[in-house]
């Protein structure tokens, strides 16, 4: 028998018996837009993730854990001693140390909480920190009593009614600063400080003459283009070997965590993939229960083929054809049902959305081989029946 | 009779025997049968229900296989082809007719007749002109594109007849074709059968156990407790 012959008896089986049809077409696609959607998110959800990092620059890099937090005063690092760093390791393009404290900010006889950071004149550029209204703090404005809120200060002093925040004046550490700029949100989860969103900036010297502190709490810096990153990372902390000899500073850079996060994303994707994998098996099986109760009602029909001349292998092309095809229609409508599915959660999570290729791929091969082996056996089992067996069955 | 020896019988079967396996009992049901048909003959299988005539006609249409025995199909051994060649045969050289019609449901009136071509490879197209032209011999041409559910039980049987003869098969096989038709309707089908076997010289085997259809049949073996009793001749 011809091929496309194959196609005609197929369709006709599943046009006859519509509801099982149905049945089977909607467990594969059940299965398929699973996959679809789980793949989907998955990359959705890596985008995301490294989004962040890369608005920040995959050569950015920070160093912590060199102050003792708890204490006041002269810290390990002194600003001073700082200096020197960027001569010593090549690879660095930008560096700027902060310096970390608390105080209480008091504006229009509301005070709350809050950390101040000591930045030096570079800070907002090394942090890529978007400044909302007015300007950043630069090197003039050092031991100047000026300073940049943060998001949260910023949304704290709205609340107060305060809504032309440049030129206001705050009360820190009992002494009156003037904003020069609102920062805006930086994302969470980055390396960048977290005290940016929470804080206060105030150039360093500034800091340094009224408090007296001087510990320097981390270093932000970027590297040079095209450098070895662990090779960086190591040449840093051989400097910082010979400045402290108390406490390993963490080194942390952009590229190394992208890296980790592409791990880790990967491994989220694999799983939300075998998660939509078992759905795809259990629509499989579906078609495999379908197409043997199909191959048991239809008994009568193989003997009388099989007795007007049909081989078995003319049985087994019909069946595995008729399984073929409820795949590929479930597989069409499962992809569209997990693109619709995976759109409908990244809106609702606000992440940008984008149809991944890969999982579009996965699901038509993987229906195409679901149903190729699921079809198989019900197929197999109907050619192996006796012709003289089918035709006496009702 | 001595035209008949100097031909190739278009079936013979020697010695054939079918056991069926029942629980631990191997209970035989055909014991040794001996028959021949020629080419241009009609002839009748005849017996009491559960003799063993419907065992015979499955072996004689290749559905079934015999215990023990030798099968000899237009002069070859047939007893130990594969499955494919098996069904080879039953697609060229053999129109069965069953008592239940066995049409396929969902298929027009045209479409069942035009299946066994299909399954030779033919077109669509082209099976489909024969398979008109069969129908238009049994005298059901205005009846082509109805579905078989739509049809009467003569209808029906004359459908089935036409795919039958579609293949230009070397033998019908009928299993009683007049069974499930009333006695008007089936005389109708029997006389369409006698047509086909004087007009155009059409080798048929016809299982029945109604007397008055077996009388009309040239040739006429009865089968009784699995052997064959008696082998008739009708004078013509």
């Amino acid at each position: 028998m011809k091929l496309y012959l194959y196609f005609r008896e197929a369709t006709r089986s599943l046009l006859s018996s519509l509801q099982r049809t149905f049945l089977a077409l909607l467990g594969i696609a059940i299965g398929i837009a699973s996959v679809i959607a789980m793949v989907s998110i998955g990359a959705i959800v890596k985008e995301e993730a490294l989004r962040q990092f890369q608005e920040l620059g995959t050569d950015f890099l920070v160093i912590s854990n060199i102050a003792d937090e708890t204490k006041t005063g002269k810290g390990i690092i002194q600003l001073e001693s700082t200096v020197s760093i960027p001569r010593a390791c090549p690879s660095l393009r930008e560096f700027s140390p902060y310096a970390v404290t608390f105080s209480t900010v008091i504006c229009s006889g509301k005070s709350w909480g809050s950390s101040i950071l000591g930045v030096t004149g570079n800070f907002h550029a090394v942090n890529k920190l978007i400044i909302d209204k007015g300007r950043p703090l630069s090197e003039i404005d050092q031991e100047m009593k000026n300073c940049v809120i943060g998001n949260r200060i910023a949304e704290q002093m709205r609340q107060i009614g305060i809504s032309n925040m440049v030129g206001s004046k705050l009360l820190i550490f009992d002494h009156i600063f003037t904003i020069v700029g609102v920062a805006k949100l930086a994302s969470e989860n980055s390396l960048r400080p977290q005290e940016i969103n929470e804080g206060v900036m105030v150039p360093y010297l500034t800091l340094k003459r009224i408090t007296g502190t001087d510990q320097v709490t981390g270093i932000v810096a970027r590297l040079k283009k095209n450098v070895n990153v662990a090779a960086a990372v190591e040449q840093i902390q051989g400097v910082f070997d010979q400045i402290v000899k108390e406490r390993k500073p963490y080194i942390q850079t952009a590229s190394e965590l992208i890296g980790q996060m592409n791990k880790q994303m990967n491994l989220l994707t694999l799983f939300l993939g075998i998660v939509g994998c078992i759905a795809l098996v259990v629509g499989g099986v579906g078609v495999m229960n379908v197409m043997l109760v199909s191959v048991a009602e239809r008994r009568r029909e193989i003997g009388i083929r099989r007795a007007l001349g049909a081989r078995r292998r003319d049985i087994q092309g019909q069946f595995i054809v008729e399984a073929f095809l409820l795949c590929l229609f479930g597989g069409i409508a499962g992809i569209a049902l997990g693109i619709v599915g995976a759109y409908g959660i990244s809106r609702f999570q606000h992440w940008s959305f984008f149809i991944s290729q890969t999982s579009i791929l996965l699901g038509f091969g993987v229906s195409a081989i679901v149903g190729l082996f699921f079809g198989f056996y019900p197929a197999w089992q109907a050619s192996k029946l006796r012709p003289i067996e089918a035709l006496r069955a009702n | 009779m001595t035209e008949e020896l100097n031909k190739t019988p278009v079936i013979q079967l020697r010695d054939i025997k079918k056991n069926f396996r029942v629980g631990i009992l191997d209970l035989p049901v055909l014991k040794g049968i001996d028959l021949s048909i020629y080419k241009g003959e009609m002839a009748a299988i005849t017996g009491t229900s559960g003799g063993g005539k419907s065992t015979l006609m499955n072996i004689i249409g290749l559905l079934d296989e015999p215990s023990s025995g030798a099968y000899s199909f237009e002069g070859k051994e047939v007893i130990h082809l594969n499955d494919d060649e098996l069904s080879g045969i039953r697609n060229k050289k053999i129109g069965f007719v069953f008592q239940q019609f066995n049409l396929l449901p969902r298929l027009s009136a045209a479409e069942n007749v035009a299946m066994p071509l299909l399954y030779r490879g033919e077109s669509i197209r082209g099976s489909s002109m024969i398979a008109r032209t069969f129908l238009e011999k049994v005298g059901i041409g205005d009846r082509a594109d109805h579905n078989p559910t739509e049809l009467s039980g003569g209808q029906q049987q004359r459908v089935a007849i036409a795919r039958a003869l579609a293949g230009n098969p070397s033998i019908i096989l009928a299993d009683e074709p007049t069974g499930a038709l009333d006695t008007k309707v089936g005389q109708e089908i029997m006389d369409l059968f006698l047509r086909l076997n004087k007009e155009d010289g059409i080798t048929i085997v016809m299982i029945t156990h109604d007397p008055r259809i077996a009388a009309q049949c040239e040739k006429c073996f009865n089968i009784c407790d699995g052997l064959v009793e008696s082998k008739s001749e009708a004078v013509s």
